[in-house]
């Protein structure tokens, strides 16, 4: 069984399909990325899944509950981060931690939690710099012993120190069996942590695959110049995709083989010539452009 | 629910505590002035029935204003300054006890939370209810021991029928602002409804009083059940003034108890 299962998920603003019928499925021990850009779906999905807003159709299911009917006893065993930081202004830290506590339970590694993120409980939220009222909210999406993470761009507004700091302890999360579901927009971070991705564009999952079966897609980006004139439509062929050009050549990306490019550039005397292996950006940026 | 209940208060404790001090402040205030205005009270009653009898009626003004001390703190204090204090402090509690959460954010720490949504209305509704205890008991008997020093006469079952009255006229008031609260995801338009719906109330009762043709729209306002003379210097209060309000004050409830439990609570 799926520790999240997301069926023909909608919820529809009116006549904005924020998300328009997604399924995925994220197993257990897993830390599964939830790509796209702003306005894809993304932070929709998860409040759905959290039953802040009430999918217009589609089933959540979570550890085998069922996110909307069974929302309070699921939430016992989900640690939650927002988008943006949502804070009471006039708590500490402290405050805040207590009474998270006081409703789901102190959590066995607060202590060193607040150790590890250099976490000053007791100043004021309204006193604390973005970096530190994320820290707290790493630190209360954590609290209790929750067996999922749902987590939306958590290392946002953190320095890279701090950023490694939140992928260990995520990681030792997944070491001890539990399930984390992250979005980002920094696709490094997703490269580096997760083991498989989801991506959403304009509300519709247009790709669930692990990270090496991505990174191994046979794509190529780099840059070509000619001694001489050349032809711009003669590499305007399927999966040839020409990304910038000047006077004397062009930079372009190539999915599948790349033999066919390499027969049309014989035909050209070639000055300079650079290629090679996509990164996940670029395939990433390819899916959007699809 | 009660954690709820008790944050919420405690995050609004200086806000409550300067209207219960301006109650106390206000009561005093009253009752210092009555030994003098009593010595008065006969110029003063000659001056009032001068004035015209709608305006007296309007006002809740009548020629024994200043003959007792509950007839004067029922008009001058508990007529109008009062329940505007009331009315104010409950929609202020009503605004931030879930469209603020919701135009801030902050609704997803509590949704986030193992609790279920009826829970976390309720004990917000519940932090409503206290400070609307706490304004109601300070701010009317706090008259007594201020009659008390300055030698004045009164009744306290009058006095506790006064904060009967505003328990349950509070009470509606707050159902009907919580009502605001669960549908708006701004606390502003909170506010703006609840202070509405008050000052048409208001007119409605006003006009009821000057027009006969218009009588029988006094009994879609608030302010002709919630009669403080009646209350104060008779001791008594209407049955329909308990049916009225409890019923509104209970309707109101569960329809924003329903509906936040089914809106969606993000922005």
């Amino acid at each position: 069984m799926p520790a999240i299962e997301i069926k023909n998920l909608k919820k529809y603003f009116g006549k904005v399909k924020a998300v328009d019928g997604i399924s995925l499925a994220v197993e257990k021990g897993e830390i599964f990325g939830f790509l796209g850009p702003n306005g894809a779906g993304k932070t929709t999905t998860i409040r759905c899944m959290m039953d802040f807003i009430r999918p217009t159709e589609g089933k959540i299911g979570i550890l085998g509950f069922d996110a909307r009917k069974d929302s309070v006893e699921l939430k016992k065993n989900i640690g939650y981060l927002s988008s943006d930081i949502y804070l009471y202004d006039k708590w500490t830290g402290q405050e805040h931690l207590d009474f998270a506590a006081s409703l789901k339970g102190k959590s066995p590694r607060l202590d060193s939690l607040i150790k590890r993120l250099d976490f000053n409980p007791k100043a004021k939220v309204k006193t604390l710099s973005t970096g530190n009222k994320q820290k707290l909210n790493i630190i209360l999406a954590l609290l209790g012993t929750p067996d999922i993470l749902i987590l939306d761009e958590p290392t946002r507004g953190l320095d890279p120190l701090l950023q490694n700091e939140i992928y260990a302890i995520l990681q030792e999360f997944q070491k001890e069996g539990k399930t984390i579901f992250l979005s980002s927009h920094n696709l490094p971070e997703v490269e580096r942590i997760c083991g498989r991705v989801g991506i959403i564009r304009q509300g519709k999952i247009v790709a669930v695959e692990r990270i090496e079966d991505l990174k191994n897609k046979s794509m190529h980006s780099g840059r070509v110049s000619f001694e001489g004139v050349f032809a711009k439509n003669d590499f305007l062929k399927e999966g040839f995709t020409i990304t910038g050009q000047n006077h004397n050549g062009f930079t372009f990306t190539i999915r599948g083989p790349i033999n066919p490019f390499l027969n049309i550039l014989t035909k050209y005397r070639v000055k300079d010539f650079e290629i090679a292996h996509a990164n996940l950006e670029d395939i990433f940026l390819t899916f959007y452009k699809e | 629910m009660f954690t709820i209940a008790r944050r919420a208060l405690k995050d609004k404790k200086i806000f409550l505590l300067s209207f219960v001090l301006g109650g106390i402040g206000m009561a005093w205030m009253y009752a210092a002035l009555f030994p003098t205005i009593g010595k008065l009270s006969e110029s003063y009653s000659e001056i009032i029935k001068s004035f015209p009898e709608a305006f007296l009626k309007a006002f809740g003004i009548d020629e024994g204003l200043f003959t007792g001390f509950e007839s004067y703190v029922s008009t001058e204090h508990f007529g109008f300054v009062w329940p505007i204090m009331l009315i104010f402090l409950i929609a202020s509690f009503a605004g931030t006890a879930v469209s603020r959460e919701i135009e801030k954010g902050t609704i997803e720490i509590l949704l986030a939370l193992p609790i279920s949504r009826v829970k976390i209305f309720f004990g917000k509704y519940l932090s409503g209810i206290a400070a609307l205890c706490i304004f109601v008991v300070f701010s009317v008997l706090a008259i007594i021991p201020m009659a008390e020093a300055y030698n004045i006469d009164y009744n306290v079952s009058h006095f506790l029928t006064m904060s009967l009255l505003g328990l349950i006229f509070g009470w509606a008031i707050l159902g009907l602002s919580m009502f605001f609260s669960a549908i708006f995801s701004d606390k502003s338009r909170v506010y703006m409804a609840t202070g509405g719906i008050m000052i048409v109330m208001y007119v409605i009762r006003i006009v009821s009083i000057l027009s006969d043709k218009f009588d029988k729209l006094k009994y879609f306002s608030f302010f002709h059940y919630y009669n403080a003379p009646n209350a104060l210097a008779k001791n008594s209060i209407a049955p329909e003034t308990f049916i009225v309000f409890i019923s509104i004050a209970v309707i109101a409830t569960a329809l924003a108890a329903f509906w936040f439990s089914r809106r969606d609570a993000a922005v």
